[in-house]
């Protein structure tokens, strides 16, 4: 029992580090329950018959019976087991940090006197916030799109080429890492043998697949396994990044060179394709 | 895009969800003013619990996606019919109240205006590239391109389960209980546009906004008349979101980032939705009917993400139990957990898939 509370613990504490991140936001959110609470008893005129006001219940209270609830060992070990420890953060979501951090900031101005000292305690808290944070749009974060669909070109580059090639016929087609989660995003028609990760979203975990997807990842590509994969899951097509080279001859193991994008080679693949020397 | 897209997009992400939303702010909560913000958010959240109640049977028993697009529009276009009906008295007097709220705000109001609907468009122009939505997008896509709702698994494009009839374990018991995706490929149809670009263009140019209307409207409940407050908790609230990227996994990274998928759904409108519903109905002698809204955010929550059917009842919970005390009532806590019965049955339903899909 001990133990069992004992590693539900790090498993919370594993969830707030990873929802908190640098914990300055968290912080200012623990500060901001204390000034509500302490805030509301002076200065809130909405108080019925001695009553705590509303605003202190949503955002004082419920914040507080909240985190007991979170970081209790004995509701969080049902809680996790039931959502999954790698998803134990989400439960940070219930908590109204945003909105108690702005309203604690609002409440901090209201009491200001003068519109020019107003002003300036604005800015202040501004800048707080501004910088205990980390600018959402830094780094690579958002890119400039060249479609509305938000793919990447080259998918829908492959995507429009298998399309015109396959005349309406049915296409199943094998492409690598870089490829594999949008091409389906934008075009459902076309079939894969795996998706994310080299699986499929079935309850049963298809080592085949995903040994597939692993040809893909590879400096170089083993042509020879690469045709079985493709027999054995019915594909029709392959794409395969440019730089990666090939142990043999395509063309004897059934592939066909049909086009390339500005990142990838397309095959067309047949079994019937496959020569006789290919030692299948 | 083209202006027919255009008008669409009005039409069913702006215009109706205002229009049921009236319809609910009038003549289910008997408001004496009915503000269109307001309306906006109760109609979004009751837009949702009906396709939630809609898509559920469906979905077992294998119906066709385009069937479900008509039961939903014509469903939601009678509410709309009643609410212009109902209301033809009120429309200028509805208008006029707007409109003298409007004037009421303060001049930093435009610089707040500003800055919400450029996170929109910053997102409805960028790219994020997230793999999760090889998941939510592909299962959008592949919905609306085989006309089905959820039968076929969207990383390869092979049916679940291709045996007919009714089935509970066909499909990933994860997910089941909440194919939100599949509304994103009923917008599609809807709007005459490919899912990818409803989700990556047409949902952050909505969906944040709407975002901020629930803090919005929560604002004006938590300073009742005093715009000038309302307006700079939402400017902090803006600060803070276009600031929060403190991690990858709080609420503003999920707003900002990737608003169409369920979860950012559920962390950004539904939970807020439920704390500002919460908010209305717990203190004091609630009406009915905020309680039966607070009832439909919990289905909302189901429907966005398996994670709603665990938080909505904990927040809803712990809410009924913090205002119980402050009400000395324990009908509080009584009307908290009937609210929270379709997330305990959607619990117990998604524990029973799981052990038989073991």
């Amino acid at each position: 029992m001990i133990e069992l509370i004992g590693s539900t613990l790090t498993q919370i504490t594993k969830a707030y580090s990873q929802y908190a991140g640098s914990g300055i936001y968290m912080m200012l959110f623990f500060i901001s329950l204390i000034y509500i609470n302490i805030w509301e008893r002076q200065y809130n005129t909405y108080n019925i018959r001695g009553r705590r006001s509303e605003n202190n219940i949503l955002l004082f209270q419920y914040p507080l019976v909240t985190l007991a609830v979170i970081f209790n060992p004995l509701i969080a070990v049902g809680l996790i087991a039931l959502i999954g420890p790698e998803v134990y953060w989400r439960i940070f979501w219930i908590l109204p940090v945003n909105i108690c951090i702005a309203y604690t900031a609002t409440v901090t101005i209201i009491i200001v006197p003068e519109k020019a000292r107003k002003v300036l305690v604005t800015a202040a808290l501004l800048a707080i916030m501004i910088l205990c944070g980390r600018f959402v749009y830094s780094g690579n974060n958002y890119i400039l799109s060249s479609n509305l669909y938000k793919v990447p070109p080259q998918t829908v580059q492959v995507c429009n080429f298998l399309e015109n090639d396959s005349n309406g016929a049915e296409i199943r087609v094998a492409v690598p890492p870089d490829l594999v989660t949008t091409v389906r995003q934008y075009d459902a028609k076309i079939q894969m043998p795996y998706g994310r990760g080299g699986y499929d979203n079935t309850k049963v975990e298809n080592v085949a697949t995903w040994r597939m997807f692993l040809l893909l990842l590879q400096p170089q590509l083993d042509v020879y396994a690469a045709s079985l994969a493709m027999t054995s899951f019915e594909c029709n097509y392959l794409v395969i990044n440019k730089t990666q080279t090939v142990s043999e001859d395509l063309e004897k193991y059934g592939f066909q060179f049909a086009a390339a994008s500005d990142s990838f080679n397309i095959y067309r693949f047949n079994p019937a394709w496959i020569t006789a020397e290919a030692p299948l | 895009m083209h202006l027919l897209q255009i008008l669409l997009i009005s039409f069913w992400l702006l215009i109706v969800p205002g229009l049921v939303g009236t319809l609910i702010v009038n003549q289910l909560l008997k408001e004496k003013e009915t503000s269109l913000l307001l309306a906006l958010v109760y109609g979004a959240i009751s837009m949702l619990t009906v396709f939630y109640i809609l898509v559920l049977p469906m979905l077992f028993l294998r119906i066709p996606l385009h069937i479900l697009m008509i039961c939903w529009g014509v469903l939601i276009l009678i509410l709309c019919g009643m609410a212009i009906f109902l209301n033809r008295k009120r429309w200028k007097d509805i208008f006029n109240y707007n409109l003298q709220q409007m004037k009421a705000l303060p001049w930093f109001a435009i610089l707040v205006i500003i800055l919400v609907l450029g996170q929109a468009f910053i997102l409805a122009g960028y790219m994020h590239v997230d793999d999760d939505d090889a998941f939510f997008v592909a299962t959008a896509n592949t919905d609306a391109t085989t006309d089905t709702i959820f039968q076929y698994d969207p990383y390869t494009g092979l049916k679940y389960d291709p045996a007919p009839g009714l089935s509970l374990t066909a499909f990933p018991s994860r997910y089941v209980l909440s194919p939100f995706p599949t509304f994103i490929a009923l917008l599609s149809k809807l709007l005459q546009s490919h899912p990818a670009i409803v989700a990556h263009t047409i949902i952050p140019a909505i969906f944040i906004p709407l975002s901020y209307a629930i803090l919005a409207v929560l604002g004006k409940r938590l300073f009742p008349g005093k715009p000038e407050a309302v307006m700079l908790f939402l400017l902090f609230l803006c600060a803070i979101n276009i600031f929060g990227f403190v991690s990858v996994y709080t609420n503003s990274t999920f707003l900002l980032f990737r608003i169409w998928q369920g979860k950012a759904v559920l962390a950004n409108i539904v939970l807020p939705a439920t704390l500002y519903f919460a908010f209305r109905a717990m203190p004091g002698k609630a009406k009915i009917g905020e309680w039966m809204m607070l009832f439909a955010s919990a289905l909302a929550a189901c429907l966005t993400s398996s994670m709603g059917i665990v938080l909505a009842p904990i927040m809803i919970t712990c809410l009924g139990l913090v205002f119980a005390i402050r009400n000395r009532t324990l009908q509080t806590l009584k009307y908290s957990i009937i609210c929270c019965s379709p997330c305990i049955a959607g619990g117990i339903v998604n524990v029973v898939i799981q052990y038989l899909t073991k």
